[in-house]
C-alpha cells in the first residue's frame, strides 16, 4: 500500500503532472460552469489531447477535470439557477435564494469548501478499500466476473433514465456496438460491412465524443436563448463566521459518506447523492422551513456528496474495472486507448497509475480551492460566454480529436454519425451513459462469458451454479424487477 | 402514442433482427468453445425485445406520464439542428478537401456569426482565432501531431 502511495505521488511531483493537475481542475471548473456540458463532455474532449503523454500524467488531467467539473456545476446553479451539471441540481435550491438575497459569493464559498472537506476525504476512503477489494475480485472465477459486469451495467441502465426500458435498450446497442471488429478469439470477422477500419472494433473514441459532445452540440441549438440569460444577482462577500462554518461540518460530513457510498455503487451517481443528502440534511434539520429559502446546510450537503461520488467511484473502476459512472467509463476508455486495463491486476502492474488517480483527487483540493476562491468574482463572465461559440469550440475539438487518435477521416464521420443518433436519443430521451458502459464492460462479459461455457460441463447453469454468479446475477434481477415496478407506478397504469 | 419513441423502438427492432440475422452466418466455433456468433446473437435478441418494449411504452406514452410531461410528445427536433448537422458534415468534407485550417475558418466565422441570436462579427472572430490557435499549437507545436 505504502508503495503504491509512492508510486502514486510520483505521478503527481514532477512538472508534467503538477501542471496537468492545475490545468485540469481549471478546465474543469469552467467545463462544469457551462450549462449542458459537465465532467463526462469535458473529459471526453480531453482524450485525444493526452494520446501522446505518459498514462499516469494523462489521468491525472483526466481526474482533476472530474474534481473541478464536480464544483463547477454549482457556479451556474448559484448564479443562474440553471445547474452545470445534472448533480448540482439540489443546490440551486438553496444556492439561487442565497444568491437573490446578495451571498453568491458566500453560497460559492460553501459549495466549494464543501466540495474541497468531501474530495479530501473520499480520496481518503478510497485509498483504503482499494487494495482489500482489488484482492478479492482475483478470487473471483469467470462466471462471478461476468455477472458482475452484468450486474453494473444492468444498475446503470436501470437507474440512468426515466424509463428502464430505454436504459436497457441503450446497454444493449452498446453491447451490440462493442461487438463489431475481429472476434478476440477465432479471428472471425463480425458486422464490419466489409470496412477494413472496423477490424478493430469501432472506435470507442469516436463513440463517446460522438454521443456526449456532438450530439450536445447540436442539443445545443435548442436552447441558445440560455446566451442572454445574465445572471442579475449579488455576489456579495465570501465572509462567514468561524462558528457559522463550523456548524455547517455536520451537514459536510453526511453528504460526504451519502456520496461515497452512492459513488462505490454502480449507477447511482451523484445526481442521487445530491438530492438524498439533501433531503436526508432537510429531515435532520432544527429549522428544516430555512430550507428552499437560502440555508446553508442546503448546498453543503449536495455538493459535498456530488464531489465525493468521484472518489467512491473510483473503487470499482480500480479494483473491479467496472464502472459506476458515464465519466468513468470515459476514463476507462482512455486508460484503453493507453493500453491499459482497470481492474485487479492494475493495482500491482500500474500502481503509478492506480494510485496517481487517487493521490490526484486528494491533491487537486488544493488547486481546486485556490482557482475556485480566485474564480469567484469572475464566475458571472464565464457563464455568459455564448452558446454559439461554445457549439463552433466544441464541434473543431472533437473532430480534430477523433481524428488524431487513427489519422482516420472515417473515425471522423463515424463519429458525426454517433453525434446524429446521440442527437436523437435526447429527443426521444434514450440515455447515452449506458451504451459507453456497455462499451467499456463488453470485453469483460464476452471474455468471462466464453470462458465460463468452456469450464462448465451443464452450460448456462454455471451462472447458476456458481454462488457468486448467483448471487451478482439475482442482485441484478431484483434491482431490474424494482426499477421496472417502479417505473410502472409513476406512469399510473 | 409518443411517436419518437415508437419510431425509434421499430428502427431499433430492425437493427436487432440485422445483429441476430448476422450473427446466425457466422461460422460455428469447431472447437470448445461457444463461437464467435453467440454472445452477438443473444445481444440481437435482447435489442429485439427491449425495442419491442420501449415501442410499446412509446405507444402507451408510458415514459412520459413519468417524467411528468404531456402525454403524446417528445421533444420535437429543431430545424437548426438538422442544420448544424448538414453543417458539420459539409465541414468534414471541406476538411478532407482543403484541410483543417481552411475549412475551420469558414465554418466557425460563419456558424458563429449566422448562429448568434444578435448578429456577432467580434465573437465569430475571437472565436476562429482562440480555437485555431490552440488547436495549432497544441497539437502541431506541443503534441508534434499532423492536424488533417
Amino acid at each position: 500500500m505504502l508503495e503504491g502511495l509512492i508510486a502514486g505521488l510520483g505521478a503527481i511531483c514532477n512538472i508534467y503532472g503538477a501542471t496537468a493537475l492545475v490545468l485540469g481542475v481549471l478546465y474543469g471548473i469552467i467545463f462544469g460552469a457551462l450549462p449542458g456540458l459537465g465532467a463526462t463532455i469535458g473529459v471526453a474532449l480531453l482524450v485525444p489531447f493526452t494520446y501522446d503523454i505518459a498514462p499516469a500524467t494523462a489521468m491525472v488531467l483526466m481526474i482533476s477535470v472530474y474534481v473541478g467539473a464536480e464544483y463547477g456545476g454549482a457556479i451556474s446553479a448559484i448564479l443562474l439557477s440553471i445547474p452545470g451539471t445534472a448533480a448540482a441540481a439540489a443546490t440551486v435550491l438553496d444556492g439561487y435564494p442565497m444568491a437573490r438575497r446578495g451571498q453568491a459569493a458566500l453560497a460559492l464559498e460553501i459549495s466549494l469548501r464543501a466540495g474541497c472537506v468531501a474530495g479530501l476525504l473520499s480520496a481518503v476512503v478510497c485509498f483504503l478499500l482499494l487494495e482489500p477489494l482489488a484482492g478479492l475480485a482475483l478470487m473471483f472465477g469467470p462466471p462471478a466476473y461476468f455477472a458482475l459486469a452484468l450486474l453494473a451495467l444492468l444498475s446503470v441502465a436501470s437507474l440512468s433514465a426515466n424509463s428502464p426500458l430505454k436504459g436497457w435498450l441503450a446497454g444493449t446497442l452498446g453491447l451490440a456496438i462493442a461487438s463489431v471488429g475481429l472476434d478476440p478469439i477465432t479471428g472471425i470477422e463480425r458486422f464490419t460491412l466489409g470496412f477494413v477500419q472496423l477490424e478493430e472494433g469501432i472506435p470507442i473514441l469516436a463513440v463517446i465524443i460522438g454521443l456526449f459532445a456532438i450530439s450536445e452540440a447540436f442539443h445545443m441549438m435548442h436552447r441558445r436563448a440560455s446566451e442572454h440569460a445574465a445572471a442579475s444577482v449579488g455576489l456579495g462577500t465570501t465572509y462567514m463566521a468561524m462558528r457559522q462554518w463550523l456548524a455547517l461540518a455536520p451537514a459536510t460530513l453526511r453528504g460526504t459518506l451519502v456520496g461515497i457510498f452512492a459513488g462505490i455503487l454502480p449507477g447511482v451517481g451523484a445526481t442521487a447523492a445530491a438530492w438524498f443528502s439533501y433531503d436526508l440534511e432537510r429531515r435532520v434539520s432544527r429549522r428544516p422551513e430555512l430550507f428552499g429559502k437560502g440555508a446553508p446546510e442546503g448546498i453543503a450537503a449536495p455538493e459535498a456528496a456530488n464531489n465525493s461520488t468521484v472518489g467512491g467511484a473510483l473503487v470499482p473502476m480500480l479494483a473491479l474495472g467496472i464502472p459506476g459512472s458515464p465519466t468513468i467509463a470515459v476514463l476507462i476508455g482512455a486508460l484503453v486507448l493507453h493500453g491499459l486495463q482497470p481492474g485487479p491486476m492494475m493495482v500491482s502492474a500500474n500502481p503509478d497509475v492506480a494510485y496517481g488517480v487517487i493521490v490526484a483527487v486528494f491533491v487537486s483540493v488544493l488547486p481546486m480551492y485556490v482557482l475556485g476562491h480566485l474564480m469567484i468574482p469572475f464566475s458571472s463572465q464565464i457563464i455568459r460566454l455564448p452558446d454559439s461559440a461554445l457549439t463552433a469550440v466544441i464541434l473543431t475539438i472533437s473532430i480534430v480529436g477523433v481524428y488524431l487518435v487513427r489519422g482516420l477521416m472515417f473515425d471522423v464521420w463515424l463519429a458525426v454519425l454517433f453525434g446524429v443518433i446521440g442527437y436523437f436519443f435526447k429527443i426521444v430521451r434514450i440515455p447515452a451513459a449506458p451504451v459507453i458502459l456497455a462499451i467499456v464492460v463488453y470485453p469483460i462479459v464476452e471474455s468471462n462469458f466464453r470462458r465460463s461455457l468452456l469450464l462448465s460441463r451443464e452450460g448456462y447453469a454455471i451462472f447458476i451454479t456458481d454462488r457468486l454468479s448467483l448471487m451478482f446475477l439475482s442482485i441484478g434481477i431484483a434491482l431490474a424487477g424494482w426499477s421496472l415496478v417502479r417505473f410502472l407506478r409513476r406512469s399510473g397504469r | 402514442m409518443k411517436t419518437g419513441t415508437v419510431l425509434a423502438g421499430l428502427v431499433f427492432f430492425c437493427c436487432g433482427a440485422a445483429m441476430v440475422w448476422g450473427a446466425l452466418l457466422l461460422p460455428e466455433s469447431r472447437s470448445a468453445d461457444v463461437g464467435a456468433g453467440r454472445l452477438p446473437l443473444i445481444i440481437g435478441l435482447a435489442i429485439m425485445a427491449m425495442s419491442a418494449l420501449v415501442a410499446a411504452s412509446g405507444f402507451f406514452a408510458l415514459d412520459a406520464a413519468a417524467s411528468g410531461q404531456p402525454a403524446g410528445e417528445d421533444e420535437r427536433p429543431q430545424r437548426g439542428a438538422f442544420l448544424l448537422m448538414i453543417g458539420t458534415s459539409a465541414f468534414v468534407l471541406a476538411i478532407e478537401r482543403f484541410g483543417y485550417l481552411a475549412a475551420s475558418t469558414v465554418f466557425i466565422l460563419a456558424f458563429v456569426y449566422l448562429a448568434s441570436e444578435r448578429r456577432r462579427g467580434f465573437t465569430a472572430v475571437a472565436t476562429w482565432v482562440c480555437s485555431t490557435a490552440f488547436i495549432y499549437l497544441l497539437f502541431q507545436l506541443i503534441l508534434d501531431l499532423p492536424l488533417p
